[in-house]
């Protein structure tokens, strides 16, 4: 075989394929045997007929087609190998220009290509400093949050409901006399101040004891969600079985004992602490990785082919698609519910794809150029931090993962490249300082900060 | 409830010193957890308290483990597990046919209980979990699917 290949558009390459005589009348025995049981030719049982007599019977490129769609995939893999290419997209056959039996069979095909980078500035960026500083209200609102996941409800006697009970009662609506439709239950549990019922409803209950039995009265919203109760005027008969008070759990030694491995609740709050420092940094780091990153993909230039993009829109489409499978709902479901078609839904996405495929070419571009590459040793040590996390050993770790880690090679060399270019960042403090500035930096602290307590307390674990 | 990759799960659970009102509450708080969600065993760390507290109901009526050992294990099973901490996956395990478990009462005393089947794999997931072992890193491999 011999393969040329010809750049006809920015990303298109043309190959042409010549392929020797004997390789193409092999592949036409190969068809003759596969379909030989198909033909009928007088004087022979069906599928005995020689090869020569069919094509006389059937005309001569009775298995042309079918040969050449049997020989063109091993042909074209190794033509695109052969000429170091990197197709995105399928082959189109442009032209078939010889066929036939004891003829080399020559034909060409195009193909979309992996395109081109030119790399702009990617060392020496100027990145603007991001920090977050863990203050001691985090920590204690982390630990107001972790309290509240620890608590328990506890019957309260003697005493009349107070916001925040949650209360068992019975209730039952009317309106005009009439009952509501499903506007009853009995034994519902009903958390008071949490706003799930419409408003005065739960404010009336304060001050009712076990065993109260009452009258209500409530006005509809004007916005709720049931036509003919819009505005409407309606009694709610409640009785109230029992009431229950929030429980916290004392934060002492034996509540850091409870739910850690530390011994006292000081060694447990330092190690919060440092979670949530952690979280912050971590949180400041990839901020100022995505502010580096688009500045580097913005100064390369690359002309992405439209198939990329399509490709990358399918495969964020499927990742959406598995949320709302998970959620209950088709992706069919859903454009019927929000009124969206397709084309719209793709259109959503592109520029984000994007920017996604842009990246991914401008920092294999990179990794190239820099000579980047995952060494043993990177997946060593990724083998590791698996095996701390999963409390086994590393060969254990490596008997488990290494396949896996194998396959996520190409997410260790991306995360190997961003650090790269963090190293050669230039990080510029701008808080450095004029007053006001400072202040509005330590707002944004606070704020941050809590997100990042919410990952390590409550991002951990689903309720 | 914790579920899945919260570290408590992976966390070892120390042993119960006094069995006061606290434990005593967690022993309830536990068994209404397992009752709730339909499952027949419920281990400390899966509610995140580190303690060495287990319950069990395979049906036979409430166990209330505390501090719970397995002393003596024979035979062989494989069978499919699930795990309130890991919903929507099952997976075969081989675990012993028969264990025999000393632990604590909730009151304090010394009891010793025998479990063959069913209890037996309960006892050993259990107390799996004070350890901080899930079941899906014993699974037999290639058997872990979801549902």
């Amino acid at each position: 075989m011999k393969a040329t290949a010809e750049k006809i558009e920015n990303n298109k390459v043309k190959l042409k394929i010549q392929v020797d005589a004997q390789d193409f009348e092999k592949a036409l025995d190969k068809s003759y045997m596969k379909n030989k049981g198909k033909f009928l030719i007088p004087g022979f049982r069906k599928g005995k007929a020689p090869r020569k007599l069919i094509e006389r019977y059937y005309g001569e490129g009775v298995f042309y087609e079918d040969a050449f769609n049997e020989i063109f995939h091993e042909v074209y893999w190794k033509a695109v190998e052969e000429n170091g290419l990197e197709p995105v997209d399928y082959p189109t056959v442009e032209e078939i220009e010889q066929i036939g039996s004891g003829k080399d069979l020559v034909f060409t095909a195009s193909v979309v290509v992996k395109p081109e980078v030119e790399l702009g500035q990617y060392k020496g960026i100027e990145v603007e400093k991001v920090e977050y500083n863990v203050t001691d209200k985090d920590v204690e609102d982390a630990l107001k949050r972790i309290q509240e996941r620890y608590a328990r409800w506890v019957a309260v006697e003697g005493r009349s409901i107070k916001e925040g009970d949650l209360v068992t009662l019975d209730y039952q609506g009317f309106v005009d006399g009439q009952p509501i439709k499903d506007g009853s239950a009995q034994n519902y549990a009903l958390e008071v101040g949490s706003k799930s019922f419409i408003p005065g409803f739960e404010e009336q209950l304060i001050g009712l004891n076990a065993g109260d039995e009452k009258e209500i009265k409530v006005t509809f919203p004007e916005d709720y969600g049931i036509e003919e109760l819009k505005g409407k005027e309606a009694v709610f008969k409640v009785k109230i079985h029992d009431i229950k008070e929030k429980e916290l759990p004392e934060l002492d030694d034996e509540f850091a004992k409870d739910v850690s491995n530390f011994e006292t609740f000081e060694e447990y709050k330092a190690h919060l602490r440092e979670d949530l420092e952690r979280e912050a940094q971590n949180q400041a780091r990839v901020q100022m990785e995505a502010q580096l990153l688009s500045r580097v993909v913005e100064g390369a230039k690359v002309d992405i082919p439209d198939v990329m993009v399509e490709r990358e829109i399918d495969g964020m489409l499927s990742n959406f698609e598995l949320g709302l499978y998970y959620r209950g709902l088709t992706l069919k479901r859903y454009l019927e519910l929000t009124g969206t078609s397709m084309e719209d839904l793709r259109a959503q996405y592109r520029q984000e794809a994007y920017t996604r495929v842009k990246t991914g070419l401008v920092l294999e571009k990179i990794a190239k150029v820099e000579d980047i590459e995952v060494t043993q040793e990177d997946l060593d040590k990724e083998l590791e931090g698996l095996a701390n996390q999963f409390n086994i050993t590393v060969d254990e770790a490596r008997k488990r993962y290494a396949e896996g880690l194998e396959r996520r090679k190409d997410e260790l060399l991306t995360r190997k490249t961003i650090d790269f270019l963090m190293d050669n960042a230039v990080i510029v403090d701008k808080a450095q300082q004029p007053e006001q500035d400072k202040q509005q930096a330590d707002g944004k602290a606070e704020h941050t900060g809590e997100g990042a307590n919410q990952q390590t307390v409550e991002g951990t674990a689903a309720e | 409830m914790i579920y899945g990759k919260d570290d408590v799960l992976r966390k070892k659970s120390r042993p119960v010193e006094k069995i006061d009102e606290r434990i005593l509450e967690l022993l309830d708080d536990m068994a209404e957890t397992m009752r709730h969600a339909d499952g027949v065993g419920l281990a400390a760390p899966q509610v995140g308290i580190l303690r060495r507290v287990v319950v069990i109901d395979v049906g036979e009526g409430l166990i209330e483990l505390i501090n719970p050992e397995i002393v003596e294990s024979s035979g062989q099973q494989r069978g499919a597990e699930g795990c309130l901490s890991i919903p929507g996956m099952r997976g075969e395990v081989i675990r012993p046919e028969k264990v025999k478990v000393k632990a604590l009462n909730r009151k304090g005393e010394p009891i010793e209980i025998t479990g063959t089947g069913l209890l037996a794999r309960a006892l050993c997931h259990e107390i799996d979990h004070l350890d901080g072992i899930l079941f899906i890193d014993k699974v037999v491999p290639g058997t872990l699917v979801e549902g």
